[in-house]
């Protein structure tokens, strides 16, 4: 087990360092120079900032010297915003994209996991219909929409009792982050349900379960004892992925509710070409999902004994 | 009960019955035809991409030509408009005994009212809708006022309140007025129109304008285009690209197979939203470019590893299957290997994941152009068109609602005919399985 | 009195009629054997016994006595009480239906807290205590594994232990040996009988080897196409077959210790059960097979040497 968590961790460092030189080059790749005309009126002044942010040196030494910090857990300072560190940016904003982030998670799981145990229930049934149909329904329509329609919703509503509510956008109260974690996490929702429903209708024809039923099991007992546990296992091989859409998909619920999470930043950055902070935070975002890839293999490790003993393939 | 001696004679031995031979499976299309859902969703599809290729030329509006006078303006039909003067106005030529509007269009509405002996100046009030006074529009002394700020046709209700020397205000007067559609003789002009005794004659909206007033209608066909175009082209490139990679990596084998799919996998590990924008950043694009080429080549070079996996893992299965040594026992070459036995299991697959693809494929493209990081603005995708829409989404929620319901629908017919494809197959693998 | 007797259980699944009219008797302390081809509906009338059936199968009963007790009137929560504790299964393969998440220990403490009024600790010394006494060396390390890491062998006596854990007076063992390597095979069997003798436990034993009926089972009823077509002592079906389907899974099962080369299929394939089957479903394969026997259902008869039957063979006037 022990071999096991070594091999994926190194396999992890090794994709963060892919991630880190893909970002790097693709940066370099820009055409033009990051900085425009608006920016550095004079070539003098250009210089300068050249120098400064080390764009004067040869890409091989760049590169090492991007390494290099970047090991030191530093992403250099913003192009935009000249007195501030890509690293209090993020320390600064990505806590509240967490917030958002693993309260989404947990209602898609709750949500996802109850609706394709339900589904697989009543399979084929007037509840397992319904809940196909709006699973389809919540993976076809873009969550910058269900976005937009949420507020949309709100301001009804608000305008409707003549009270405010719920706000329609920005931050700070327990108040401000249902409705985006909602919409944020509904896309997942719908993907897990789904995953869940088969998963759950395979265990539920399996030879194990009938067997709990001949030890005079009831169905609470079946479902809770035998059958979460194993028709999760496919699920949990998903979180990793499930964190991926959700942390990706926080970009554009933070963009349309006010939220001054890392999201919407990294958004903001790129729009002004703010090449420090895509990079930091590419990389940041990137070496975090990976991170989690490897969490959730280990996770899937603890709830299924035949890879904890084991160790490696499934 | 009696039975007759005969009832005991030997059965004439029956032909034995000839072994149930199994019914060939039907092709795939046969077994979609069954499904109503998969049918329903490949009409639309097949609609919409229809629409997205001969929309344009049906409905041959220009989807950048800017109504000014129809603003955000619900769905309206084609008609002949009186083309009014839109010069300065200098006031009536008589007095009004009352607060009148003596011309109500959107191009201007002119107001007059009596002058009042007591009065300093007057100011003048336009509500759209309500009854209270509204949002004022000008202090003056005259007694008479042209409001040109950007009408439409609607109620409007004016109210004009006199001002005394000492500062306090009258009663409001007021009238409500509802303008009537009209172009400024400039805005005819500047569209080119042709008029003909006073008159222009405008094209229908069917549904709408947006914000810019241009047409939604051709807005959103135009859109479909490019939607469609990144939708499928995409896809297309990367799972054909990733299938010869992985055909490649299967067929070769050893340590060449084991680096290609490593570099698979670390592209796989790639987060695909955060280097969809940066490689969309550093591939640039030129002023005047629509953005398209960037996005797609983007989705290629961070979206091919899962047909490229899929091949592999077909590729290895067929070399050790027994079929396949037989044959090659018998002396086949690779191109007949592949062509009879790679091909027929591979291509229903590559099927299914491309059915699966166009949807995820149209979706990035809205989500990134929503984002403002895929196509360029004047080019209209249904992403720009729900990121225009947004803006004006709580007073003309249309504008938002018409490209989401385009984006949700075709998305949906994909899906739900990748569903069926996928279940098709799933009947067919069991069946040639029992 | 049997322990249990069942007169006319049919079974209908969508439209097919999967089982047509059986009829079965256990005794205390003694093995029936149910024997059959491969679909013949004989896991269906096992799971049927314990009211398992998938929830989509309609059932009937002409009679259904369980120690006395009318079993038609038992509802769902009733039922909870007898599985396990009267009634236990045993089924074909252990592999799969053990839990792969939970421990063996775990897995025989469920039912035993289930049933009993012991505590989880007590449940779990009990479950190895049954392990050891079922022949499992090394029980309390055992008892901690999962099942992937046991051999066929163990699991299958690991599910026994479950089984019998409740003193259940009857047992269904479902082709207990099938999934078995060879070499455990019998030391299951003899378990099996083991059980029964000391507790005297009434085993219907579903098996396809006629090599183990004759070596475990006191009574024999052979299912054909969803009926008993021939039951009797084992000693005497296997000697004087009376039914020619009888004769002809003989002919394509040789029994422990005969020569193999007399091994030949029974040609043909049973009938489609979506229809109705006006005669004796066996007549498109029969070898005897008479005008009649298309026509006409054969009435069931207790023949001289003592076994019963239905084939028109019997009815044959001289
Ligand atoms: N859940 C079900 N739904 C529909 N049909 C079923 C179901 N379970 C069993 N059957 C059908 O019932 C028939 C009898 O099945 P059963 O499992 O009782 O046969 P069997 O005698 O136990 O065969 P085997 O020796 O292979 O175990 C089979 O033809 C099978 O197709
Ligand atoms: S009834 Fe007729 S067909 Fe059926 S087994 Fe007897 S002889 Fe054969
Ligand atoms: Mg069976």
């Amino acid at each position: 087990m022990l071999r096991y968590i070594i091999k994926r961790l190194a396999y992890g460092l090794l994709t963060i360092w892919f991630i880190a030189t893909a970002t790097f080059f693709a940066m370099h790749a820009v055409p033009g120079d990051p900085f425009n005309s608006a920016k550095a009126a004079t070539p003098q002044l250009r210089e300068n900032l050249r120098a400064r942010y080390g764009l004067d040196k040869p890409v091989g030494e760049q590169y090492l010297l991007y390494l290099g910090n970047m090991l030191q857990g530093d992403f250099g300072i913003s192009f935009t915003q000249e007195n501030r560190r890509v690293n209090d940016i993020i320390r600064e904003h990505f806590p509240v994209s967490a917030i958002l982030g693993v309260v989404a998670l947990l209602i898609a799981s709750v949500g996802g996991i109850a609706g394709g145990a339900v589904a697989a229930y009543w399979h084929n049934r007037l509840p397992d219909r319904l809940l196909m149909m709006a699973v389809v329904l919540a993976i076809s329509i873009p969550s910058f929409v269900i976005a937009a329609l949420a507020q949309l919703l709100i301001v009804q509503a608000n305008d409707l009792s003549g009270r405010s509510l719920l706000p329609v956008a920005g931050w700070g109260s327990l108040s401000h982050l249902w409705v985006p974690a909602l919409v944020l996490g509904l896309g997942t929702m719908a993907y897990l349900a789904r995953l869940m429903r088969s998963s759950m209708l395979d265990v539920m024809n399996t030879d194990y379960v009938l067997t709990a039923r001949a030890k005079g099991l009831g169905t609470w007992q079946i479902f809770w004892r035998h059958q979460l546990r194993n028709a999760l296992l496919p699920v949990v091989t998903e979180l990793g992925p499930t964190i991926a859409a959700i942390t990706t998909g926080g970009f554009v619920v933070e963009l349309i509710f006010a939220i001054p999470g890392l999201g919407r930043y990294f958004v903001q950055a790129v729009q002004q070409l703010d090449y420090t902070v895509i990079m930091g935070t590419t990389v940041f975002y990137g070496a975090f999902l990976v991170l989690i890839v490897v969490l959730v293999d280990l996770l899937y490790g603890v709830i299924d004994p035949r890879i904890r003993l084991h160790g490696g393939q499934r | 009960m009696a039975y007759l001696p005969a009832d005991f004679d030997r059965l004439p031995p029956q032909a034995p019955e000839a072994a149930e031979t199994l019914a060939p499976s039907p092709p795939l299309w046969q077994l979609l035809l069954q499904d109503m859902r998969a049918c329903l969703a490949a009409g639309v599809v097949l609609l919409v991409l229809v629409m997205a290729f001969i929309g344009p030329w049906l409905w041959p509006q220009d989807p950048a030509t800017q109504w000014l006078s129809q603003v955000s303006s619900g769905p309206s039909a084609a008609r002949r408009v009186d083309v009014v003067s839109d010069e300065f106005w200098h006031g009536p030529r008589q007095n009004v005994s009352a607060l009148t509007a003596l011309q109500a269009t959107t191009t201007q509405v002119k107001l007059a009212w009596p002058d009042r002996a007591d009065a300093m100046s007057y100011r003048v009030y336009r509500n759209a809708g309500g009854v209270g006074l509204g949002m004022p529009l000008i202090e003056t002394v005259k007694t008479h006022y042209a409001d040109r700020l950007q009408l439409s046709e609607q109620r409007y209700r004016y109210s004009v309140v006199a001002v005394r020397a000492d500062g306090s205000t009258s009663d409001p007067e007021w009238i409500e007025v509802k303008p009537e559609l009209t172009l400024g003789t400039f805005e005819a002009q500047l569209l080119g129109l042709d008029v003909m005794d006073g008159k222009v004659s405008l094209p229908s909206h069917p549904l709408g304008t947006d914000a810019l007033g241009r047409d939604m209608l051709s807005r959103i066909l135009h859109g479909a285009q490019t939607s469609m175009l990144v939708g499928l082209s995409a896809p297309l490139l990367f799972i054909t690209l990733g299938a010869f990679y992985g055909a490649l990596a299967g067929l070769l084998g050893g340590w060449v197979d084991n680096v290609l799919m490593r570099i698979a996998d670390f592209v796989v590990a790639l987060p695909f939203l955060l280097f969809m924008i940066l490689f969309r950043v550093a591939l640039g694009i030129e002023s005047g470019e629509s953005g398209l080429f960037p996005m797609v080549m983007a989705m290629v070079l961070l979206s091919w590893p899962s047909a490229a996996r899929l091949v592999r893992g077909q590729v290895l299965q067929l070399r050790e299957s027994a079929f396949v040594m037989s044959a090659r026992l018998a002396g086949a070459g690779n191109f007949y290997l592949i062509r009879r036995h790679l091909l027929p299991n591979v291509l229903p697959l590559l099927l299914v994941s491309l059915s699966f693809a166009i949807p995820q494929a149209i979706f990035t493209e809205a989500l990134l152009s929503f984002i403002g990081m895929g196509v360029v603005p004047p080019t209209p995708s249904w992403g720009t068109l729900c990121n225009e829409g947004i803006r004006s989404m709580l007073t003309h929620p249309h504008e938002l609602i018409i490209p989401a319901l385009a984006i949700s629908i075709t998305v949906l017919s994909f899906n739900v005919l990748g569903d069926a494809l996928r279940d098709a197959m799933d009947v067919k693998v069991r069946r040639s399985l029992r | 009195m049997s322990l249990l007797s069942v007169r006319d259980l049919h079974i209908h699944i969508g439209d097919n009629h999967l089982v047509r009219g059986v009829d079965l008797a256990v005794e205390r302390g003694e093995c029936l054997a149910l024997v059959g081809e491969s679909g013949s509906g004989k896991s269906l009338t096992a799971l049927s016994l314990m009211q398992l059936l998938p929830s989509h199968a309609r059932l009937e009963h002409g009679e259904w006595l369980f120690d006395g007790q009318d079993m038609r009137s038992l509802d769902e929560k009733a039922w909870r009480k007898v599985r396990a504790r009267r009634i236990a299964m045993v089924f074909q393969n252990p592999m799969t239906a053990l839990n792969p998440t939970m421990t063996i220990g775990q897995q025989i403490a469920e039912v035993i807290c289930l049933h009993t009024s012991m505590s989880r600790r007590e449940a779990r010394q009990r479950a190895i205590d049954l392990l050891e006494r079922l022949g499992i060396v090394n029980a309390p390390r055992r008892a901690k594994q999962y099942p992937f890491e046991l051999s066929g062998g163990m699991l299958q006596r690991a599910v026994i232990a479950m089984a019998v854990a409740c003193g259940p007076s009857m047992l269904i063992a479902d082709e207990p040996t099938t999934a078995l390597d060879v070499t455990v095979q019998a030391e299951v069997l003899a378990l099996l009988q083991e059980l029964c003798r000391d507790e005297g436990l009434g085993l219907l034993l579903i098996t396809h080897d006629l090599g183990v009926v004759e070596a475990m089972a006191k009574h024999l009823a052979v299912m054909y196409a969803g009926r008993i077509v021939e039951s009797g002592e084992c000693a005497r079906v296997l000697s004087q077959p009376a039914h020619p389907y009888t004769r002809a899974l003989q002919a394509a099962m040789p029994s422990l210790g005969e020569a193999r080369e007399s091994l030949q299929g029974i040609a043909g394939t049973p009938p489609d059960l979506s229809r109705q089957i006006p005669g004796c479903a066996f007549a498109p394969r029969c070898p005897q097979a008479m005008n009649i026997c298309v026509r006409e259902l054969p009435q069931t008869r207790l023949i001289e040497t003592g076994q019963c039957t239905e084939c028109w063979l019997w009815e044959k006037p001289e």
